[in-house]
Formats: C-alpha cells, structure tokens, sequence
C-alpha cells in the first residue's frame, strides 16, 4: 500500500507494523505546501479506504509520535523539541522513526519502556520533564540507549529516507462470503479494489497494459478466465471498468461468483533503462514465459506441491514457484536419554495409493449410474472426515468396477447421502 | 441403549475383550474417561476391558472402581447390570511407546507380572521429566516374566525378533481395522508374520474414545499437545472417528474373514488372573523398643498418654472408650499406622513445631491420648465408626496440620526415615478448570488471544453459565467484540464443557503420604514430580482409599504458625508463656469480641459470611464455637439449618422431633442435623443402616452423590428403613430431604470442635494482644481470607501503631517495637528473602548504615533490588524522599568489576529535577510496593473531592462511611465509596454476590442481587475503587449491609 504514496515523494520508506515515512522536503512546494500535502495524503487514504493517521515533523521519528498523540500536526520547522514538550511520557516508546526499537543497536543498554515506567516512578510525566536532563545523565543511566532518546528527543535525530523501489506484482483477490451472481454488485465490489491497484500503479509512474481476471464460480469448481486489454495503456478506472462491463457480460453468472483474483500487467511510463549487470533474460523469467504461455493456450500449469490435508483433492495444488515440502511427521522430542513423541495421526495419508487421474471435480452419479457399478467390497476402503468444526466433511471410499471394465473410485458422501465419482485407476 | 442390548443379545456367540483401551489418563491422547470406557464396553457386552494407557497404570484404579462398583444401595432395577458388571474382566495394562515409533502394550498375567510391570513404568518414569520416557526393549530383558506383549505397529523386524525371544508365547501382534489403507498394510504385513514365522495376532480397536462423537474433543486435544489450532492441525488429526468401542455386530462384521481373531482376545483375557483387589497393602513396620512388640508398645504408649491427658485417671466411659479403640486397632492390625504417626508427632513436638489432628481422626480417644488430635472427649461425643470402622475394612485417614512454614521439616524427616523407594507423596491430578479448558479449545478453533482473554474476563467468576445465560442481543454484541461466530461460540461452549475436568497433569498432594514395607515401586509406579527431589505416586488419595492403602496426611495450616509465632513473640516481648493448651478458656473478653463479629483475621470465622452468622448466633461458649464453625457450610446452608437453629437456639420456634429416636442425636443442636456424624446417626437409628452402610452413606454424600441408580436405592433403603420404625411417610420423605439437602458438604463433629480450638485461641490472642497477633499474622502470609492491607487497616483502627519500614531498624519480619509493629522487609514485593538477610546481618555485624553509598558497598545488591528498596520508603533515614533515592540508585554504577564501584555520578542534577510527591503518588508508591499504606488510605485522600462533586450522590456521600451507616435505619438510600475486599459468589447463594470493601473507618459489607450483578459484573470485575448506590438494610442483631442498585468506579 506505501506504493500509492510514491505519488507524494520517491523518497519514502514503509516499516512494519504499518509506518510510511515520506520525505516531502523535495516534493512540498511542488504540492501548494505542507498543509496541501497532508490534505492529499490524507485524501489519498481515504479514496483507498485506510483508516490513517498523519503527521509532519523534521524527524521521522518526531512525526511518528504526532501521528499517535496529535494527529493531522504539523510541527513547525525546527521545533520539533518544543513540540514533543507537552506529550505524555509513554510518547518516548514511539520515537522510533525508520528503525524500530528491536533493530536498533543503541537499544541494549535498556529497555525504553523499562525508562519509561522508572521517570513515571519518580514522578516525571511529560517529555518536556525529561527533556530538563543534561545529556550526561541521560548517557550516565542508560548508556547508548539513555543518548539516542536525547537526540530524539531533542530533535537531533538525523534519519535519511531512501527511495523506494517496489518490487511486487500488482496482484489481488475478492473473496465473497455469500457468493454473487449480480454482475452490477460484482463491478463496484471490484472498483473498489481495482482502485488501490491503479493508485499502486500511479505511485510507480506505470500503466496497466492488461487487466486478468480468474473468477472461481460456488458450484462444481467452475472458472471463468477474462481478460481486459486496453487499446493503450492506461490507469483510468473507468476505462477498465467499461472494458470489465463487456468483459463480464459474456460470461454466464447462473452459477454465482465465489471468488476473484485479478492482476495488472503493468508497462512503463517510459523506457527503463536496463542496468549493465543484470542478466537480460533468468530462469524465472523463461519459466513465466512459459506459464504464460500455457495459460494462453488455456492450460493450467505449475509445480505438483504436496499438502498434509485430509482430503485427497486438497492434499496437492499446482503451485508456480517451486518449494520444498517438509511432510508433517512424528514429533519426537529428546531431553537427555529420554523422550516423547506427539503423534502425527494422520501422516500415511500422503502415501496411501490415489487413483492416477483424479477429476478436478467429483461427479455425482445418478442411481441408474450406481446400478451399473460393481463394488469391489462391501466395506469402504477408506473412511475419511474432516473440518467437522466448519462444514462437516465425511466420506466412504470404494473401488467399483464399470461396465466398460475401469477400475473406478467412487465415495459415498455421508453428510449428504450422495455417491460421486472421484477418479480412475 | 435398548437398541445395543438388543444386539448383544443377538450376538451372545461373539466373545471379545478389548485389550488395548486408552483413557484420557493418556494426557491429551485419550478423550474418554476411564470410568465411560469401562462403562460402554459393559453396555455393549464385551467381556472385558484391558486400559492401557501412556507410560502409566494412572487411569486403572478408576476404571477398576467403575467395572466392580458394588455398593449397598444399588436399586434392584439395576441388579442385572450389576450382575453383569460381576463377571466383566477389568485388566490392568500400560502402553509404552518406543523411540521409532512403535509400541509395546504390556499387561500383566498375575501379581508378579503386575509388580513387573509397576517396576519397569517406574525405572522408565523416575528419571524422566514430565510427559517423557525413558523406555527402551532392552529394559524388557529383565522384566518381560508374567507379562503379556502386544506389540503395535509399524513393527521392526529386529525388535518383533527380540520381544518374540524375551515373550514367546506370550507375544502377540495387534491389528485393527479403521478404514484406512494403512491399516490394511499392517494387517497385510501381520498375516505375512504369522504365515512365515507363526507369530501370533490379536484384534483390537485401538480406541481412543469411548465414542465416535468424542471425536471433535479428542482432535482439540491433539491441538493441545501439538500447540497449533485445528485449521494448522491437517493431518496431525485423526482423519476418521473409527477409533471407539464398537457394537459386537459390527465387530463381527468387521473380522467376518477372520473371527479367530476376536475369539483370541479372549484367550488372552483368560490367561490374566490378576485384580487390583489382589494388591494387599502391608504397612511398615514401626520400629519398637527391644521387649516389645508393636502392640504392647502402642498399649504402653496410650497408657502414658492417658496419664499425661488424663492426670486424675481417665472417667469410667473414657477408658470404657479406649478399650474398646484398642481392640479394634489391634484386630484390624493397625498398630504400626498409629507408632508411625506418634512417631512423626514426637519429632514435630521435639522441633517446637506445631500441629494439631483434625478430620475423622478427632473422633478416636486413642488419637487423643497419643497426643495426634486436641479435642478431648469429654467436651463432645466421639463417633469412633467415623474413624475407623470393621465393616468398612478401609484404613483409617489421619490429617495432622503443622504449621505451614516448617511442615517441609516434618516431611523430610518422613523421607530421612524411610527413603525413597518406601515413601513417596500421594499425587493429584490436575484437571482442566474451566477457563484453562476454554483457553484451549479456544485456541483450537483459531480464536486468538487477544479475544480469548476477553471472553474470560466476561465470564468473570461464574464460569460458562455467564456466557450461556447471555440474552440474544447481549450475545450477538458479544460476539463481534469478540470476533467470533456463533457456531464458534457454540463449539466452544460445548468443547470446553467435555473438556472440563479431564487431566492435565499430575500435581503432588498437598500432604498425603503412602509408607510401605516392601518398595513402593512394587505396588504403584512412582514418578518424578515437578519439586526437586520430590516423587510422587500415579494414583490420587481416592484411588489409594479404593484399594484400601494407608495414607498419612501431613498438612500446613497457616494459623498453626500465626499462634506458634504469636506464643513466641508474647514469651519474648511480653514474657508471658503461653501455649494451646494454657490458653484460658471461657474468656469473656473473648466471646464478646466474637459476638461483635471483629474477628478479622481469627481462623474460620473471619468471612463475610461467619461473620454475619456470629451477632445472630452469639457464641458463649466453645461448643457454639463449633457449631458456628460447622454451620456456615454448603451442606447446612443449602439443607435450611442455619435459620430453624438461630430460631430454636433463641427460643423463637419450638424444637420439634420426626421421630422420639431422633432426640438423643439432634437435641444438642436444637432438633437440626449439623455434623456428618448426626446425619450418620440418623441412619443407623431409624433407617436401620448397619454402621459400616451409614459411613458408605456419608462417602455417598460427598462423591458419588449425583448417581441416579444409586440415589433411588439409598431412597428405597432409608425410606423403608423409617417405615419400618413406624415413621409415617410424610415424616419419612422429609428426613430423606433432610439428609439429601446437607449431601454436598458437612463438617464432622470431631473436625468442627479441632478447628474450634484454633478458632478460640486466635480469638483470644486477638482479643487479648491484638498487637502481637496480627504481628505472628503477617509473618505468616499468605494465609486467611484478608490480605495484610485489611489486617493494618484493622488493627490500626483498634489501636495498634505500625512504624514504616527503615533499612536500619526492620527485620526480615513484622517485628514488635514496644507498643507498635515496625514492618519488616517481608512486607516488599519481589524482593528476595537472600539479599534481606544478608543485609540483616551486615547491619548486626557491622551497625548502622552511615548512607546511601555505605549501604550500597557494604551489601553488594543488584540496581533492581536496590530500587525495590527505595521505592519502599525504607532509605528515608539517610534523608532522601523515596523519588531521590531511586534517582540516586539508578544512577549509581554497580558493575562489580568497575573501579567506579558505588561512586556518586558526576552529574547528579536530576534528583532537583524531580517533583514532589503529592499524598496520592505516595500512597500509590506505597502500594505498588508493599500492597498498603500505612500514612493514609485511597478513600481518605479521594473523599474530599467527590463530597464537593455535584449531583444526586454529593448529599448520600456526605458524613457516610462504613462507620456512620450503621446509624441509619433499614431502607434508607445512601452511596457509599470504597476500596474492594473481598469477592464472593458463593454456589449456595442462588447467585447473590457478597462483597466486602473498605474504606479509612473500617469494613462494609454489600449485597448485590443476580440482575445488578449481572449488570455491573464487567465493572467489579476491572475496579478495585467503587462507588456504590443502594439501600441500607439493618438488622435487629445490629447487622447492617448496603444492598446495591447500582455500581460505577471511583475513578476514570
């Protein structure tokens, strides 16, 4: 999210838990002053929906603290000291500016909230208080820590934000608790996200080349694939959003929309210049090309990764990078010569024999179907349940023989008394 | 269930005893306990069951408790289930895993294998820390005689081929079938082993449940140990429910291709002949002077001691008494039990430790004689049959307290004694409450913590009933500040309900020991505990009285040091010597300080509700002292006694009797049942129960009380018992009711008149040297209902002066400074008691401390513990306020290794930086440091600003306190301000909530009704500092209580 506000300054840094940091030194003027740059930022957040708080300081570290004790402040230029005077103690805990506390290396001597609770404890309560102590002190009781706090404190903590580079790709996902069939409802929901994405877009000075869309429908797995392709390229909204309309239009929405990811591709404002040393074309970047090709050819490709679930559909997914898989095994802890072991239940799942074609999507046979097939045992081979504390899941799996002689596998789902086909051996 | 019998009856020809059961005993691996695993497979007809649980027989005696229960009054109705009962096989067994995987279940043939087995679970548990094992095949070489193996897959060639040499024939390979494929693997592979190598194979269900709807808990459980919730769990969760006590059809449908396999469990069950029955307890044998045996010198002992009891000789029915004790203990062959338990009061007397018998023991003039118990038996009759009993045949349970900061004395000279390998402690099992449960499945069902901790703080102290009884609107608003769902919540509720009460671990009793003459080791496995050095038996004080073992007791009672310190501070500061037994009794000072109710602090009649009790009762002597100790119980109060005995001890109704045959058992309590030994009396009298069944009634009462078969035999039984004495029906039904409303809980006589004792002679120091006793009181925290801020508070305000903690004067006790208390070091909070005493003797070693720096050199503390100190006020005599003192430690360099070792900063501008502390920052230094201050209370200090606050409650705040509305009439609404005491919701009070707060004037009591309870139940809950609007409610006693409309906090 910090890409939008690369529309603000290049130079901008994100930090988690949530904190950008912009250095609007540079961009102010080019924004009507500081007082316009905080009404866009602010505007900005709320067009994206985020619930903000802003601040401007000298010092990131200063502004950090407005934002939680004044928000929407703006310290004047040198008085950042004067401006922490009146805040409460428990101000000094939010001083950290880029760095947090834990990848601090001055935070070793001692804890700031340690410091904190000791000045409460002799009845120092604002920053103005502690601001009294001479430097000495603060270094003769904290050491390097006690000397970064007055620094800060007295706003004489110097911090460059560098620029920002975004990497990621322009990627999100919808997912619908109650599933929509309602082309209208599915477009605002989508604008919605589609805007965070282009204000994303914006930040990186990029156009978005195409737009894809892969809608997951609520029943029997069924997807729809779209794609908008804008005769330029482009960040207007409503361009998309028309081209969208089309797009949906032609696709049935009988079988509602469960879930929908979609992604940007974006293209330069203007020509990179590619750096000397970077290798023209990696390996990634070859198997992409492929993947992207395959998925023009509409075919669905990735790495096969294992899951330890319960399910035999779910015990895999096609996966587009390449990872391990450490299977879920016994846990047996040793102290000494002594030990325990936590069970893994379940772990010979993953070995246990599966059909060599599994459908996509169990098909539910008719009765005229069952009675055609010959049920190689009376007992299930296999009971398995799962998720009871979600959606009960429970299923009884036999091996039938078709009429045709395929060695079929077929369960019978117990929660509702349905016998589906699940694969072929 | 008619539908299960049903096939059973259709399948009698299937015979099969599962011989792999696992109970929740199995600590997170098990979901069913003990007593329903027994239960369903006798419901379903199997034969027999064998538990075999992790590492341990934990779970056995309950499950042996459950297959052979046999009780007096079992209703005819159930006499085929009992019948059937009699002839199912419980067999004892224990599963023992192995590092690769596999396991070994072993059960034992006979004694010597069961002994074995005790053994190896022993050498295998002793070592290990909680939850591990240390267990390896090679250990099986020793043990493996007279013990049956069945080995669970995945099997190990080299292992199945070592445990076939140790077991031969009796190794076998257990299979079942849960719908899985790897079943059918390891079943595939047993055939294979059985073909080639002819070993032998066994079918079992592997149950970890009694039943498949178990199944939900039993994967919060595999959460639990795993530590992940049920959405991470994947395939760590069983992936079906299979794992349960199955009907015989379908296990015979199941083994359709192989019934051989069903039958062989059978075969096995028939080559175990071993019981817990057969475990016959052997006391040690007490180490008697040469010329002596054990019972001429237990005759000899009681003979002095009735001498030294009894310096006139004993009365005619006092030594009619010990007679008849004597021979009874010498038939049952308990004369070692009582040498030992001498023995270990001789030590504690030598020591000047305190103690004192209480329990059932009181009853016995032999216990009294020997010194074990205080109350003599002429001051109360004693039920002998309550102690020890020949129908019963159970050992007798002897509780002794001592004072609880030397009872580790006592027990380690118990360990000294007889080692190790012959004493452990009795454990207990640690189960889970309902809040840890909550947190668990809470934590399973993905609910996080932040939202977890607010739905425990809105049960608050009722437990899940509050969430349950939340209105919709209330619960719905509930829930999305919760962030969860209704089928969450509903899962939750459910969940934790079954999870409630299963174990979590096992704890160490508070005092139960078991003494044995041969090794322990042989009888029950004996495992680590979490107490260095420390070990504990697997079985808990109830299984040990099943399988009649003899247990000690040896206990802590924080009074016991309260008076022991106090006798020793009046010997020391007051020369005056005084013990229990030279307390003068019938004081009148004493008994109107009782009467007044100002009994903070005294033993067992300090609460809230003892106190409201003692204006009414008004005790005169001490027999009203020990009913007003037995009164004030969850058995009289929810039976009705408390107002018919006020009302007939004041002669305000007549005393009336059900029956002539009841007036020699109830008249000294004006005609209502107050002890256990009435209700028992009862029995015997007019129902016609024999002794022994009167004592089963009372363990009825306590434990097995909700049993539904059981309670209509013991109505049938004492209702055709008064019938037959010609008690008319009505009068019948309503002894019946009688004895059913005092089942929960009842003090015995003999307990009550113990108890008693202390109670007058705490009421009597307190009464007669308040200064002294709450000085022993605070050295002997934490005990008691009050914390030491209400004890000051009190003892102030009856005139005692305190002196402040001062680094150069106080001990590491409240010690006695003339007439006032000066707090000692004890009184800090996380200061370690090390560093105090080392400073203690630096000063005595070395005099007074010259300052700050002299101090800091000459003790050698760490900055934090010095900065506990300061914050304490106790460096004020170097003339520092506490705030300069902090600033002047913290900047102090305490680097051992530095030159600059305590040296004054160089720039010591700060401590004129720091502001001066207003009366309210001190006072809060005060208590974050201590817990209290002595200088002024938060009320005193905040009065002054809500008097001058506008509105409707200035008028009702002004001039009352918890003194000044004791003036006003009942009715009269008033708001009063304070700070909370005490907390009560007791079970037995249809959900009235009783609080306690105080304020500078003293203690008010407060009623709140279930409806403002309910309402303000978040506000008590989070504020220590109440306001609270009501009404006055007086009574003619001179009671008066604020009854609450409505509660806010004090502050902001």
């Amino acid at each position: 999210m910090a890409e939008a506000f690369l529309q603000l300054s290049p130079q901008l840094q994100y930090r988690d838990p949530g904190f950008i940091f912009v250095d609007i030194s540079s961009t102010t003027r080019l924004f009507g002053g500081e007082v316009s740059i905080l009404k866009r930022a602010r505007d900005l957040s709320q067009s994206l929906q985020l619930e903000t708080s802003l601040a401007i300081a000298d010092h990131p570290s200063t502004a950090q603290t407005l934002s939680v004790y004044q928000p929407s402040y703006i310290s004047p230029p040198n008085r950042d000291s004067e401006t922490l005077k009146p805040l409460p103690l428990a101000a000094l805990n939010h001083l950290e500016g880029l760095i947090s506390w834990s990848s601090t290396a001055e935070v070793q001597d001692a804890d700031i909230r340690e410091i904190v609770s000791f000045f409460n404890l002799v009845g120092l309560r604002q920053v103005g208080d502690v601001q009294k102590i001479p430097r000495e002190s603060w270094h003769q009781q904290w050491g390097k820590t006690g000397e970064m706090l007055w620094r800060k404190i007295h706003g004489q903590d110097q911090q460059l934000i560098s620029p920002y580079l975004p990497q990621e790709t322009l990627l999100d996902s919808l997912h619908f608790d109650f599933s929509v069939s309602l082309r209208s409802f599915l477009l605002h929901s989508l604008e919605k996200r589609l805007q965070i994405l282009l204000a994303r877009l914006q930040g990186r000075g990029q156009l978005a080349q195409k737009l894809r869309l892969h809608l997951h429908c609520e029943y029997s797995q069924q997807q729809h694939f779209l794609e908008v392709h804008p005769a330029l390229p482009t960040r207007d909204s409503e361009v998309l959003m028309k081209l969208l309309e089309h797009k949906l239009a032609s696709i049935e929405t009988s079988n509602p929309i469960q879930q929908v990811e979609f992604e940007i591709l974006p293209v330069a404002e203007r020509v990179e210049q590619l750096d000397f040393w970077q290798p023209r074309i990696k390996d990634q970047d070859r198997i992409k090309d492929l993947q992207g090709l395959l998925r023009q050819a509409e075919i669905n490709s990735g790495f096969v990764q294992l899951k330890d679930e319960i399910l035999p559909e779910e015990s895999w997914q096609l996966s587009f990078d390449f990872m391990d898989y450490e299977p879920l095994e016994d846990q047996v802890h040793i102290d000494g010569q002594s030990f325990q072991i936590k069970p893994v239940h379940s772990q010979h799942l993953r070995s246990a024999p599966r059909p060599s074609l599994l459908l996509p999507t169990p098909k539910a046979l008719s009765s005229k179907e069952l009675r055609q097939l010959e049920f190689l045992s009376a007992q299930p081979t296999e009971r398995l349940e799962e998720s009871w504390w979600e959606i009960s899941r429970g299923r009884d799996y036999y091996l039938a023989l078709s009429s045709k002689g395929e060695c079929l596998w077929i369960y019978h789902d117990r929660i509702e008394d349905r016998y589906y086909l699940h694969g072929y051996y | 269930m008619d539908i299960i019998k049903g096939s059973v009856l259709d399948y009698p020809e299937t015979p099969y005893v599962e011989l792999l059961g696992r109970s929740y005993f199995s600590f997170l691996q098990g979901a069913s306990s003990p007593e329903e695993m027994v239960l369903q497979a006798q419901e379903l007809g199997y034969r027999g069951l064998a538990l075999c649980d992790l590492n341990g027989l934990y779970g056995v005696v309950r499950a042996h408790r459950q297959a052979h229960h046999n009780s007096s009054f079992t209703s005819p109705s159930d006499f085929a289930s009992s019948a059937q009962a009699k002839s199912f096989q419980l067999i004892v067994g224990s599963e023992l895993k192995l590092k690769d995987g596999g396991s070994v279940a072993l059960l034992p043939m006979n004694r010597e294998g069961y002994t074995r087995l005790c053994q190896l679970i022993t050498q295998v548990q002793r070592p290990s820390q909680k939850g591990f094992s240390l267990f390896h095949l090679e250990l099986l070489a020793q043990h493996s005689d007279d013990l049956i193996a069945l080995a669970l897959p995945p099997w190990n060639m080299d292992e199945l081929k070592f445990l076939h040499q140790q077991f031969h024939d009796r190794l076998y390979l257990a299979l079942w079938r849960d719908l899985s494929w790897q079943s059918r693997q390891f079943e595939h592979q047993a055939f294979e082993l059985e073909r080639h190598l002819g070993l032998q194979l066994v079918a079992t269900q592997r149950p970890f449940m009694h039943e498949a709807q178990r199944k939900p808990l039993f994967d919060v459980l595999t959460c639990s140990l795993h530590r992940v919730s049920l959405a991470e769990a994947k395939t760590r969760l069983l992936h079906n429910s299979e794992r349960h006590l199955k009907p015989l059809r379908q296990l015979k449908q199941l083994w359709q291709d192989r019934p051989d396999l069903l039958e062989r469990t059978l075969e096995i069950a028939q080559r175990i002949c071993f019981s817990l029955d057969e475990l016959k307890y052997q006391y040690p044998k007490a180490a008697v002077p040469p010329g002596f045996n054990s019972s001429s010198y237990l005759r000899d002992l009681v003979r002095r001691g009735t001498l030294w009891r009894f310096p006139q000789g004993p009365t005619a029915a006092v030594q009619s008494l010990i007679d008849k004790e004597m021979a009874l203990i010498e038939e049952l062959q308990y004369e070692d039990y009582f040498i030992t338990l001498w023995d270990i009061c001789q030590f504690a007397r030598k020591q000047s430790i305190l103690f004192q018998g209480r329990g059932s023991a009181a009853n016995s003039v032999v216990c009294y004689v020997l010194g074990l118990t205080a109350v003599n038996p002429e001051q109360i009759d004693l039920l002998f049959e309550r102690f020890i009993s020949r129908e019963r045949g159970e050992p007798p349970d002897i509780d002794i307290d001592f004072e609880s900061d030397r009872r580790e004395e006592v027990l380690q000279y118990v360990y000294k004694k007889y080692g190790a390998d012959h004493a452990a402690m009795v454990c207990t099992v640690i189960c889970f409450r309902t809040k840890m449960a909550l947190r668990e499945v809470a934590l399973a069902l993905g609910i996080d913590l932040k939202s977890v901790g607010k739905i425990v703080q809105s049960m608050g102290k009722e437990g899940l009933s509050a969430l349950v009884q939340m209105n919709e609107s209330n619960l719905q608003l509930s829930l999305s500040n919760w962030g969860i769902t209704q089928t969450q919540f509903q899962l939750l509720i459910d969940l934790t309900r079954q999870m409630y009460g299963f174990p979590r671990h096992l704890g160490i009793h508070t005092g139960g020991f078991v003494i044995t003459q041969r090794p322990l080791s042989e009888c029950v496995p004996v495992e680590k505990s979490s107490m260095v050095d420390r070990y504990v038996v697997q079985w808990n004080k109830d299984d040990l009285e099943s399988l009649k073992m003899m247990k000690i007791d040896l206990l802590g009672l924080g009074m016991l040091s309260a008076l022991n310190k106090s006798f020793a501070l009046l010997k020391e500061k007051r020369n005056c010597s005084l013990s229990l037994a030279t307390i003068p009794p019938d004081d009148s000072k004493t008994y109107k300080m009782i009467q007044q109710a100002q009994t903070v602090g005294v033993f067992q009649i300090e609460s809230r509700a003892q106190m409201s009790l003692l204006p009414r009762l008004l005790p005169k002597c001490f027999y009203d002292l020990v009913v007003e100790v037995a009164i004030v119980r969850p058995g009289p109060i929810q039976g009705g006694m408390v107002h018919p005995y006020i009302r007939r001890r004041h002669g305000l109704e007549p005393v009336h009797y059900a029956h002539p045959d009841l007036k020699p058992i109830l008249s000294k309590t004006y005609g209502v049942p107050i002890f256990q030994e009435q209700i028992m009396q009862i029995a015997s009298t007019v129902c016609g129960f024999t002794p022994g069944e009167a004592d089963e009634l009372r363990r009825l009462m306590s434990s097995s009380w909700k049993d539904a078969s059981l309670m209509q035999g013991l109505r049938q039984r004492l209702i055709n018992g008064m019938l037959q004495h010609g008690i008319q029906m009505e009068f019948a039904e309503q002894v019946y009711k009688t004895i059913v409303g005092f089942s929960s809980y009842g003090f015995p006589e003999s307990h009550a008149a113990s108890f008693a004792l202390l109670t007058y002679a705490s009421s009597y120091l307190k009464a007669h040297h308040p200064d002294v006793f709450v000085c022993a009181l605070l050295n002997s925290q934490p005990m008691g209902f009050y914390s030491p801020r209400v004890l000051i508070a009190e003892a102030q305000r009856s005139g005692v002066p305190f002196l402040p903690l001062d680094v150069q004067h106080s001990d590491y006790d409240y010690a006695l400074e003339g007439p006032a208390v000066r707090v000692g070091f004890r009184a800090i909070y996380g200061l370690n008691k090390k560093f105090i005493q080392q400073l203690i003797a630096n000063r005595q070693r070395h005099g007074p401390f010259s300052s700050l720096e002299n101090l800091v050199e000459r003790i050698h503390w760490p900055k934090s513990a010095l900065m506990h100190l300061a914050s304490s006020g106790a460096l004020a005599c170097f003339g520092l306020s506490p705030r300069a003192a902090l600033w002047k430690i913290r900047s102090m360099n305490l680097e051992r290794e530095s030159f600059f070792y305590t040296q004054s900063p160089v720039y010591e501008q700060g401590p004129d930086l720091l502001p001066q502390e207003s009366e309210w920052e001190s006072m809060h230094r005060e208590y974050r440091a201590q817990g209290y201050s002595l200088s002024s209370h938060p009320i005193q200090i905040l009065r002054p600003h809500f008097q001058s606050t506008k509105g409707s409650a200035r008028h009702s705040l002004q001039g009352h306190n918890s003194l000044s509305i004791k003036k006003l009439r009942s009715g009269q609404p008033v708001t009063l301000i304070g700070l909370l005491a005490s907390y009560q919701k007791p079970p037995t009070a249809k959900g009235f909530v009783f609080l306690t707060l105080e304020d500078e004037f003293g203690l008010f009591n407060v009623v709140l009704n279930p409806q403002i309870h309910l309402r303000f139940r978040q506000t008590l809950n989070a504020n220590p500092l109440l306001k609270i609007s009501g009404c006055i409610e007086s009574h003619s006693s001179g009671l008066t209580h604020l009854k609450a409309k409505e509660v806010s906090p004090l502050l902001p």
